[in-house]
């Protein structure tokens, strides 16, 4: 493999497991806010791929899908149809986001630092694992003599932005995507599919799907090679510009995860050869799918980029029609409604044909 | 009202430039705040409610590669009221959430804090004590995850 061995870290490590210790206090409240709060990163899945955030109505979803997060997700879906949408956004500045975890694994010494958050990426997947930690005195202690400078905030300087500036990575468009045809929410996606139709539909997909998806072209159909060059979760203020005010104002944050990837150059020569980009930005707080979104997309910028479309990631047009699980589950659990009908003319037409061939009587049933 | 929070010497001048301030500070406050805040108005204008609380969406949006053109990511839910008090003043509220009784409480205080005669007053003694709790907050929260700090030692001789 091309990592390469790390060791150091031990106390922060230590730290970022406490956090997911913390999280998991039991909490006096009613079983709704248990859920929100216990099982958050259950209901963030639920959230992105029900594509509305709220915390409240996703956990109420959850507790009445009984733990099914598809069907969850479903609901949620169904009701946020009923909700009349006010406005846009103005888009997220996640560079001005309050960062609880920031990674790099392409540079060590990413600007900000490496900060690890609540994480279980370093622990051991054992069972009961954090109820066993040290008290949490003594983590306290440990850290105090972690020799890292303490910093008022986490001043994200983009790692993109740096090989941007030093010509090493293509240059993101900044031309404004067409409008009237951006959101599949109010006009159906048709082929091919613009960028932003095609990150927005991923924003909602199934997790799983991605996930395997994204897997596939890690094992040679699709090739990326990929580095992230940043893994950040955080809070985003969420700006707005009502109309009847005229003027933009933020009304509070919402948690996002991001996933900044870099991924194999391309150039006719050495000189206009550059990394390529791909772009991954989920609801909560959910590593797997942005990493999984961010090869996605760079997956399915193929043509864009010149590159062959063999691999079932490239292909856009199988990856956005099936990628949907209220779609997928929608259409494959219809099998269990009643066919009757159908399967009545299907097993007439079988028997017709085998009347009409010589030497077959046999005796069937009208019951069935 | 009691006041915990030290209020800032810096004199502040009415300034209709300064609603986007008081308008996040009062789209973030609890129940609570409000309540506590509210109790210190001595005498609350009439009011009626123009349009809401009502209950609906905003569809948010990110920026392709973090940098690019913008797409949309999802939908979040919001809840929207607009108040006209007996001075005249219209107060908009636009909260994350379904959250009808912040809402009216926002859109109240909106209206409340566009009445220059009490601004002053209102800005120190109730704006700024919501300023500085959620600044105490986002700063808590950056501590706890300043511990997780990492320095990592890469090993230089790890295949010999």
């Amino acid at each position: 493999m091309s990592y390469v061995a790390a060791k150091g870290g031990a106390q922060a490590i230590h730290a970022a497991h406490q956090l997911v210790a913390e999280r998991n206090a039991p909490d006096p409240d009613d079983l709704q806010a248990q859920i929100a709060r216990h099982l958050h990163l259950g209901i963030d899945r639920i959230m992105a791929e029900a594509s509305l955030y709220d915390r409240d109505i996703a956990a109420k979803a959850l507790l009445q899908a009984q733990g099914d997060s598809i069907e969850a997700v479903f609901i949620v879906r169904a009701y946020r149809a009923t909700l009349s949408r006010f406005l846009d956004s103005v888009p997220l500045n996640l560079g001005q986001a309050h960062l609880q975890r920031h990674i790099s694994a392409a540079f060590k010494d990413v600007p900000g630092g490496q900060q690890l958050g609540a994480t279980y990426d370093y622990s051991h997947r054992l069972l009961g694992y954090f109820q066993n930690l040290p008290a949490r005195d003594e983590a306290e202690a440990s850290c105090a003599t972690s020799g890292i400078p303490p910093k008022a905030t986490l001043n994200k300087t983009s790692v993109m932005d740096l090989l941007e500036t030093e010509g090493l990575i293509e240059k993101s468009s900044t031309e404004p995507a067409d409008a009237e045809n951006r959101d599949i929410t109010q006009i159906p996606p048709g082929f091919p599919a613009s960028r932003a139709q095609r990150l927005q539909t991923l924003a909602r997909a199934d997790e799983g799907f991605v996930l395997g998806m994204a897997y596939s072209t890690q094992r040679g159909y699709g090739q990326n090679h990929p580095f992230i060059a940043e893994l950040s979760h955080g809070s985003v203020n969420v700006e707005i510009c009502p109309p009847e005010l005229g003027f933009s104002l933020c009304i509070g944050t919402i948690e996002m995860t991001e996933c900044q990837m870099i991924n194999q150059f391309q150039g006719d020569s050495p000189d206009t050869a550059t990394f390529t980009r791909g772009y991954g930005l989920v609801f909560g707080h959910n590593e797997r799918k942005a990493i999984a979104m961010a090869l996605l997309d760079r997956a399915l910028r193929a043509q864009e980029l010149g590159e062959k479309v063999e691999a079932p990631a490239q292909d856009e047009e199988f990856v956005l029609s099936h990628c949907d699980n209220v779609e997928a589950t929608g259409f494959v659990e219809h099998l269990k409604l009643p066919h009757h009908v159908d399967f009545q003319s299907e097993i007439s037409t079988l028997r017709a044909l085998r009347a009409q061939s010589p030497g077959t009587t046999v005796k069937h049933d009208d019951a069935l | 009202m009691k006041m915990d929070m030290p209020n800032s010497p810096t004199p502040l001048t009415h300034s209709v430039a300064q609603r986007p301030d008081w308008m996040r500070e009062l789209a973030v406050a609890s129940l609570e705040d409000f309540q506590m805040i509210s109790a210190m108005v001595k005498s609350w204008p009439n009011y009626q409610i123009l349009a809401g609380p009502e209950l609906g969406s905003i569809m948010i949006h990110g920026r392709i590669a973090g940098n690019g053109s913008p797409f949309p990511v999802g939908e979040c839910s919001i809840t929207r009221c607009m108040v006209e008090d007996a001075q005249g003043h219209t107060g908009y509220s636009w909260i994350l959430g379904q959250e009808t009784e912040r809402a009216l409480w926002a859109a109240r205080w909106d209206a409340l804090l566009q009445d220059s005669a009490h601004f002053q007053d209102l800005w120190n003694q109730a704006i700024q004590p919501l300023q500085q709790k959620r600044i105490r907050n986002e700063q808590a929260v950056a501590d706890k995850m300043q511990s997780t700090q990492v320095q990592f030692f890469s090993m230089e001789n790890m295949r010999a």
